[in-house]
């Protein structure tokens, strides 16, 4: 039935990218440990294009919050701090950019100019956000033959983690680790026709950028926003929905959403409710409220705060109607007091107001007082007097605009398909130049040798892997969209053995990494001098992860690795045999101490072998063998 | 192929919104000025800039404008009666500078109503004036600059303003401090210099919590006489009130560059209460009968020498060939220059102590300080020193090369009596000089 909507929808895709940040050197990996510094800003409003304050900043400004940044000396340097101007733009995120670009058969300018778009919400340092418009227009084959029109790419700096809201302290915690991280945005035209179409092109520009092998992976790189509109409603725009999976439920519930508003408008004009008609003098009703046994208006009359109370014509019934699943036109509006206001709830005549202990009488006066006729409703807001006034400001704009059907908005992703209001849509007038870096002008030899590099497409690639590389389907799969995918059929083309590549690549890398292992260590360098090694023959297959292991324990380069191991492998298997017997004749220290038993059993290991090799490599191997035992002894 | 050729080809002008034809594609956006010639910069909507080779743009048409953007007019601000009176003066820098959202490029704001409309708090605890005395960047400070300013300075004295603060740019802020100290003798308010180290058109600008809590120093405080008003740390949460003549800027970048050096901060202001802490108590206090004496001349021919290894005689005798009447030399350590012959590699050496012994027969008078920045210079603990002594360098004690610079060329342009000056140099007359060193504990 949903298909039969009329549905317009676009989507914005925000991939990160690359190892690096955009404008610093920094590394980009997230932190989850203590920062090494509090730093605490506050963000001021700067004069748009317009000599105007921009709506959207507005209402998060508005509230004057403190921003409090967590700063990692490993991933952050005084450019995330807006304490140094930018470095210039990261080459390889650019080249991807590119990359992409052209794999669409996208317009790329003869000069990209980095662009400030004001951000005031804190998540950037600096109150702005870099980014650059690196191409215009291009399309996208769906499966179904469908062609997806693109609207731009841009590269821009991802924004700070946010951490935490501290509304008493009026502060909002952010973690600069994934600041700057390069991000590439790519939007399609609102060309997409139904849910499914949205997920089918959500799952291709997924695909387009992961085939570049240079899409960070992991939970959080990869965010959409949803613009969506049906007939006769309004330009919304979703954002932050992180499950690709989800992504048809949350346009599905969308266009429930906007069905609903619509039909409220419907509603409404039948009852011949006019916008003047709304504005009813707010009443404060603490008097009526004395006796009141409900508990936050009992703890309110007593803090001398106060209760407020007004009527809203002809809306019976509308509070209370349900525009998206377990969603009420009542609870939208909560979204929107949270985002403008200091009040974060709100009591309505549609609600049962029994459960609230308010009592008939009282109820009965409050609508003797308000003048409530049989169609009306009534608010009731609690707090201290400004804020009362603020919400009801609130309430009532957002009643008006129900008046008129679906509002233009931005709205948050919520988990279950579902969203909540969070600002107006941003204007246009968000951007001017960044005065600090200078124009990149895009040279024409290094657009022609990234179009020689094409990266195959996720099909062709299984096509030779399975025939021409001899991989199985399972590999070949895995490996098509594996970030070392070039890499790997760079190393095959040179006449690298496919299936033992694919297997360090995609099995082993897993393994030692689940063996407590670095394997941030294996770089591609790493990986062609193992695979170097073992081309001339001084590892054999059957030594190869072994070999691997014994690079990351020793720490030492791979040839002179290699050379060591050699000596060792003979006596390495030996070492293993020994270190098994003594492990097994103390079996019953062993069920004792469990991994304990390392520190007691790694001195008869050395009185054994002592010299023989490493004793690093030695423990290692103690270690995985009292773990294996300890699995048997588990198992038994 | 110069973009405005084209531009001329197909009748169309800068700042017009236009199509523009280019390998099969179409562009629409405002044409801005460019600065690299052979380009078209254009406006798109979505308001990114793009830049397109104008030898490769094959037709312009120009498209129905859009509704003129309407610039918003500041209401005029009411001034209140019972507020104390803060007057402005601006000299430019990143502190005044606004950013033309369409051009990108850099413009100055100065009106009262610009400034009230970017730091509103400022007009809850003053009546503010506003004066546009310079526009330019700090690095093409000029002695005629400070000048210029002092006389500013002492025409908003006599109209009894109650403070004074003068925005400049960073970079030549600190020596600008210590001139306009020198310069402005009795002072009966208070003048603070106030910059930004990140511009006003961004969020996180440090312009205004610096001037906001200049503003509630001078207000709040008895405190009279020149000093800076910067961040005192990377956070917004305070400023430190600077001595004028000790003060450095320590880092290129930073918002909290600004250090004191062989001294302390004479204060802090929180940021956003505007709490007042004074380190400092042997201030002059605020006395607006106290008659002000405007010494503003300086002594354009000082030059300033730092020490490095491998130098020459010519670059000492550049200022006695130039008749330069006064020269402050940053040395090394306790305040050395080479001029010993320890081998043959250092032969020139001795040439290099002839020249500076001709320099101060020349009559140029030479000060030392030091490229350590912390601690004193003393030319009594080596030989090098004492020669250097006896070639008649005086001792700039304890301060900055460039406060000394300053001190130097304002009383070259002030007194006649040379004994007077040298006299002068090594005595403090602005707390230029600490008698005392003092451990630095960087807890004040």
């Amino acid at each position: 039935m949903e298909e039969n909507i009329e549905i317009t929808a676009g989507l914005e895709i925000h991939q990160q990218i690359g190892s690096k940040k955009l404008f610093c050197r920094c590394k980009a990996q997230l932190k989850e440990d203590n920062p090494d510094a509090i730093i605490r800003r506050r963000i001021r409003l700067a004069a748009s294009e317009l000599g105007e304050f921009d709506k959207a900043a507005l209402e998060v400004f508005k509230k004057k919050y403190y921003f409090v940044y967590q700063y990692f000396k490993d991933v952050c340097c005084l450019v995330e701090l807006d304490e140094e101007p930018p470095h210039s733009c990261d080459i390889e995120a650019l080249k991807t950019a590119l990359e992409v670009s052209l794999l669409i058969n996208a317009k790329i300018p003869d000069i990209l100019y980095v662009m400030r778009k004001t951000v005031i919400d804190g998540s950037n340092v600096s109150g702005f956000q870099r980014t650059m418009l690196v191409s215009i227009g291009g399309n996208l084959k769906l499966k179904n033959g469908k062609e997806v029109q693109i609207q731009s790419l841009a590269l821009e700096e991802d924004a700070a983690r946010l951490i935490a809201k501290d509304e008493t302290k009026k502060e909002i915690i952010y973690n600069l680790d994934r600041l700057g991280i390069p991000l590439i945005e790519l939007s399609t035209t609102p060309c997409l026709k139904t849910p499914t179409e949205v997920k089918e092109a959500a799952l291709a520009i997924g695909e387009l950028l992961r085939i570049t092998c240079k899409a960070r992976r992991g939970l959080g790189t990869i965010r959409q926003d949803l613009n969506i509109s049906i007939k006769g409603g309004a330009r919304v725009e979703i954002k932050g929905v992180q499950e690709l999976e989800l992504i048809d439920e949350y346009v599905r519930k969308e266009v429930l959403r906007q069905k609903n508003l619509i039909e409220i408008k419907k509603i409404l004009e039948q009852r011949k409710l006019s916008k003047e008609e709304l504005d009813e003098e707010p009443l404060n009703i603490n008097e009526l409220m004395k006796e009141c046994k409900c508990n936050f208006i009992k703890e309110a009359v007593q803090n001398k705060k106060f209760v407020y109370a007004k009527k809203f014509a002809k809306m019976r019934d509308i509070f209370g109607k349900e525009i998206q699943p377990n969603r009420r036109f009542g609870t939208e509006i909560v979204s929107y007091l949270k985002a403008k206001t200091n009040i974060k709830g709100f009591i309505h005549s549609d609600e049962d107001l029994k459960k609230y202990k308010f009592e008939d009488d009282e109820i009965r006066k409050i609508k003797e007082k308000l003048r409530i006729n049989e169609e009306d409703a009534f608010v009731i807001i609690v707090g201290n007097e400004e804020d009362c006034l603020d919400a009801l400001r609130v309430i009532t704009e957002r009643c008006k605009q129900a008046i008129e059907g679906v509002p233009e908005e931005t709205r948050n992703a919520l988990e279950d398909g579902n969203s909540e209001y969070s600002r107006p849509l941003p204007g246009a007038a968000r951007m001017y130049p960044e005065t600090d870096i200078p124009p990149i002008l895009i040279d024409k030899e290094l657009l022609e040798e990234i179009k020689r590099n094409l990266p195959k497409t996720a099909d062709e690639r299984f096509e030779i892997y399975t025939k021409k590389y001899g991989l199985s389907e399972k590999l070949a799969n895995e490996m098509k969209l594996n970030n070392y995918a070039r890499f790997f059929e760079e190393m095959v083309e040179d006449g690298v053995e496919a299936k033992t590549l694919a297997v360090f690549l995609l099995e082993w890398i897993t393994q030692l990494k689940r063996e407590n292992l670095d394997v941030d260590k294996i770089d591609e360098i790493f990986i062609k001098d193992v695979i170097d090694v073992y081309m001339k023959g001084i590892v054999t297959r059957d030594n190869l992860l072994d070999f691997i292991r014994y690079c990351l324990i020793s720490n030492e380069p791979v040839k002179e690795a290699a050379i060591k191991f050699k000596k060792d492998t003979i006596s390495i298997k030996e070492v293993e045999n020994k270190i098994e017997e003594i492990v097994k004749t103390n079996r019953e220290l062993i069920k004792d101490k469990k991994e304990y038993a390392f520190s007691a059993l790694m001195g008869d290991v050395m009185k054994e072998l002592k010299g023989k090799i490493q004793a690093k490599i030695l423990s290692e191997i103690l270690r995985r063998k009292i773990a294996e035992e300890i699995e048997l002894i588990e198992k038994s | 192929m110069d973009y405005k050729k084209v531009m001329k080809k197909f009748g169309v002008n800068e700042g017009e919104f236009v199509e523009i034809h280019s390998e099969g594609y179409v562009y629409e956006g405002y044409i801005l000025p460019s600065s690299k010639k052979e380009f078209f910069t254009l406006k798109l909507k979505s308001g990114y800039n793009i830049g397109i080779a104008a030898e490769k743009v094959e037709r312009i048409n120009k498209l129905k404008e859009e509704a003129a953007i309407e610039k918003k007019v500041f209401k005029e601000i009411e001034k209140k009666e019972n507020l104390p009176r803060i007057t402005i003066l601006h000299t430019g820098g990143t502190i005044a500078s606004k950013v033309d959202y369409r051009t990108g490029a850099v413009v100055c704001s100065f009106l009262p109503e610009d400034l009230i409309n970017m730091f509103p708090e400022i007009s809850e605890i003053a009546n503010l004036d506003s004066r546009l005395i310079a526009n330019m960047w700090s690095d093409d400070l000029r002695f005629k600059h400070i000048s210029m300013i002092a006389k500013a300075i002492k025409e908003e004295v006599e109209k009894g303003v109650d403070g004074i603060i003068i925005g400049i740019g960073t970079d030549n802020l600190a020596p600008a401090a210590a001139g306009l100290a020198f310069a402005l003798e009795n002072l009966p308010i208070a003048v603070i210099l106030v910059g930004a180290q990140r511009s006003s058109d961004r969020g996180s600008s440090d312009a205004a919590v610096n001037i906001i809590s200049a503003a509630n120093f001078i207000i709040k405080s008895d405190f009279s006489g020149v000093a800076i008003c910067m961040h005192g740390s990377t956070s917004d949460d305070f400023c430190y009130i600077l001595p004028s003549c000790k003060t450095k800027k320590m880092h290129s970048s930073a918002r909290d560059a600004f250090k004191p050096i062989n001294d302390t901060p004479i204060a802090k202001v929180e940021y956003p209460s505007g709490k007042i802490e004074f380190y400092k108590k042997d201030y002059i206090k605020k006395d607006k009968n106290r008659k002000l004496i405007l010494k503003e001349n300086f002594e354009e021919k000082v030059g300033l020498l730092k020490i490095t290894p491998n130098m020459f005689p010519e670059q000492f005798s550049f200022y006695r060939k130039n008749k330069f009447k006064g020269l402050v030399i940053e040395g090394t350590g306790l305040g050395h220059t080479p001029a010993h012959v320890p081998n043959q590699y250092a032969k020139i050496h001795k040439k290099i102590y002839e020249e500076i012994k001709k320099l101060t027969k020349s009559g140029c008078i030479v000060i030392m300080t030091t490229t350590c920045l912390q601690g004193r210079v003393n030319m009594n603990v080596y030989n090098k020193g004492r020669d250097l002594q006896e070639a008649g360098i005086i001792s700039g004690e304890d301060m900055l090369a460039e406060v000394a610079f300053m001190k130097l060329s304002w009383l070259l342009g002030n007194f006649e009596d040379r004994d007077k000056i040298k006299e002068m140099i090594s005595k403090n007359l602005r707390g230029e000089i600490r008698e005392r060193t003092l451990l630095n504990v960087e807890k004040w």
